[in-house]
């Protein structure tokens, strides 16, 4: 009886504890909460709209945002609201894909490039050469010679954004390398892989997290960017990219549907870069805001 | 702090050198980058170029045009050689040589890159300044905060929000175009208002960020503490020693902001139909005219290699403590 009570005591201290922390760090708690909400509506999308996102109606061309149509409509008379609803999940996928891709690829050559010094060297001249291009123009690159698809948009997505998290897992493989508790796993005979993921790893994981959030925020704009350049996912598929791609032309009538997808990007990835300013500041709250 | 004398002794040489030779390797390797676009296509590259309604004679006429034929090293080989003679290749898409048709716009999208570079650094410097100066209080927050909404808003948003409203609504500056500065300097400076406003509030978001995270950890330094002791006037403390020693991490994030800023020009200039290397090069890809997106790829980098080794080299002269070898 006497231990339950202690336990459950613990345990509120805890959660209070746990609490406290999230109340100091608004932008955790702003950033993922809204992300949530974002992540959730996108997600939900075929239960909060009934219109087809592809579905044209030459009877409600450039309509303004009313009950019928919450965001108006786009000059095929489709449905802009239900259109950003669906290009965001696509939004949503694609950067969330480039954000495991590059952590899983970039974490492994980061650590293998922390631990050998030999490997180092060749590894980052090749980051090194990865890092001349302007990202956006190495996605554009790539694009060209994949060819326009969302999986192609992945691919170009990671290449670009992937020496970042090289970068910043080899900084902390490097510095964890000098370490003792390395010094006896290898001692005890701990296999090179073993080093690598369960002792090295986990050292890394912390800055990886924060990074990889970064760069989903990355990709999302990246993704909106090249959609919108026309030069990523085709028409008629919506993006939140090339909604407002497609509505250029239509700005000086139709100016709300720029603003609406402009608006959803903007939110996603503000919420996403709150979301990391705020998991930085626990992990590292020395560098807050600051970032490559 | 007196300025750096202008000492140009042999170690320093010797540096300069040997990192020059350092940079050829790895351009050698963005070159290679560049020439592999075209081999990373899935299929035959002229095959793609050509469309559905290609014959087999037109990609055959295309493949041997583009040196397809020819042995793979052999290729690399003539594409090395033709740039050292400033040959990028043919664009049977514009009918001309890929170096001409980029050579001419690079002024264009240059002078976008510089002007949106002018307005980040005169935004961002002094919003990370005064971040600094009052960590965690109202001005600091104002300050991430705007930079905050910099990172997050796209480029091409931005740049069409502010389309709409000072050029639709209010009619203030031309919606797009662009005027050469030495045709009609007033004109050139209202065309180029807005396109180089846009792309340079958001990479003020990047600087100022590092600006203040760079003043911060000078703030905290012993010598400031000094500084303030002996009673020296704020302002004093701040510019001259503080902002001064704080320089160097800011020059090496303005190297790196130009990069993306150059990536960041060719959205800005679909978006202002600026006729820039941008331009051209999102063209080239719709068409996949690979010869004109090889030839940006390879300037591009080129250009961002010649900054990061002109950032190091400020960084030596900037800093004597650096050591030259």
């Amino acid at each position: 009886m006497l231990t339950s009570i202690l336990e459950f005591n613990m345990i509120e201290k805890k959660f209070i504890k746990i609490i406290k922390k999230i109340k100091q760090n608004p932008s955790l708690t702003i950033g993922g909460l809204w992300f949530g909400l974002l992540c959730l509506a996108v997600l939900l999308a075929p239960s909060l709209v009934h219109v087809d996102p592809l579905t044209i109606n030459y009877m409600a061309i450039l309509e303004p945002p009313s009950r019928a149509h919450l965001m108006g409509t786009d000059e095929l008379g489709r449905d802009v609201f239900s259109r950003v609803l669906y290009g965001g999940r696509i939004s949503l996928a694609i950067g969330a894909a480039v954000a495991v891709l590059t952590g899983i690829i970039g974490a492994a050559i980061g650590l293998i490039c922390g631990y050998f010094s030999k490997i180092d060297f060749v590894l980052m001249r090749l980051m090194d050469v990865l890092m001349a291009f302007p990202s956006l123009l190495l996605g554009l690159a790539m694009m060209a010679a994949l060819g326009f698809s969302a999986f192609n948009v992945v691919i170009a997505l990671s290449l670009a954004y992937m020496p970042r998290t090289v970068r910043v897992v080899r900084s902390v493989a490097l510095a964890t390398r000098q370490q003792n508790f390395i010094e006896a796993a290898k001692a005890l005979g701990a296999s090179t892989p073993r080093i690598l993921f369960r002792h090295m790893l986990p050292a890394a994981v912390p800055v990886l997290v924060v990074q990889q959030t970064f760069i989903f925020a990355y990709a999302v704009l990246g993704e909106a960017t090249l959609s919108f350049a026309g030069v990523g996912i085709q028409p008629p598929t919506p993006t939140l990219g090339n909604i407002i791609g497609d509505a250029q032309p239509f700005m000086q009538n139709a100016p709300w549907i720029v603003f609406f997808a402009g608006g959803v990007i903007m939110a996603y990835v503000l919420f996403l870069n709150l979301l990391g300013d705020g998991l930085r500041e626990i992990v590292d709250p020395k560098r807050r805001y600051a970032r490559i | 702090m007196n300025h750096p004398p202008l000492f140009v002794n042999a170690k320093m040489i010797n540096y300069i050198i040997r990192r020059l030779l350092g940079a050829i390797p790895t351009w050698l390797l963005v070159g290679l980058v560049a020439f592999l676009i075209i081999h990373l296509t899935p299929g035959d590259p002229a095959a793609v170029m050509l469309g559905p309604e290609a014959t087999h004679t037109g990609i055959e006429v295309l493949r041997e045009r583009l040196g397809l034929n020819k042995p793979f090293l052999i290729q690399l080989r003539d594409w090395y050689l033709g740039i050292l003679h400033g040959d990028l290749g043919y664009s049977f898409f514009l009918g001309r040589s890929v170096a001409a048709a980029l050579w001419e716009r690079l002024p264009v999208t240059f002078t976008l890159a510089v002007c949106a570079m002018l307005v980040a650094v005169f935004i961002g410097v002094p919003l990370g300044v005064i971040a600094a100066l009052h960590p965690n209080k109202l001005q600091d927050t104002i300050a991430m905060g705007i930079s905050l909404l910099g990172l997050s808003v796209p480029e091409f948003v931005m740049g069409l929000a502010l389309i709409y409203v000072f050029a639709v609504l209010l009619r203030w500056f031309p919606a797009g175009g662009y005027v050469s500065f030495t045709e009609n300097f007033p004109r050139a400076l209202l065309h180029i208002a807005m396109p180089a406003s846009s792309l340079g509030f958001i990479q003020a978001a990047l600087i100022a960020r590092m600006t203040r995270a760079a003043m911060l950890e000078v703030l905290n330094a012993d010598f400031i503490h000094t500084a303030r002791a002996k009673g020296l006037p704020e302002a004093t403390v701040i510019w001259r020693h503080a902002f001064r020693n704080a320089m160097l991490p800011i020059i090496t994030v303005i190297g790196l902001a130009f990069t993306l800023l150059l990536g960041g020009a060719f959205i800005t200039e679909v978006v202002f139909r600026i006729p820039g290397m941008g331009l051209l090069t999102i063209s080239a890809v719709k068409r996949r005219d690979y010869p004109v997106v090889q030839g940006a790829l390879l300037i591009l980098a080129s250009f961002v290699l010649l900054m990061n080794l002109l950032v190091d080299l400020a960084y030596a002269y900037f800093d004597p403590r650096i050591q030259y070898d």
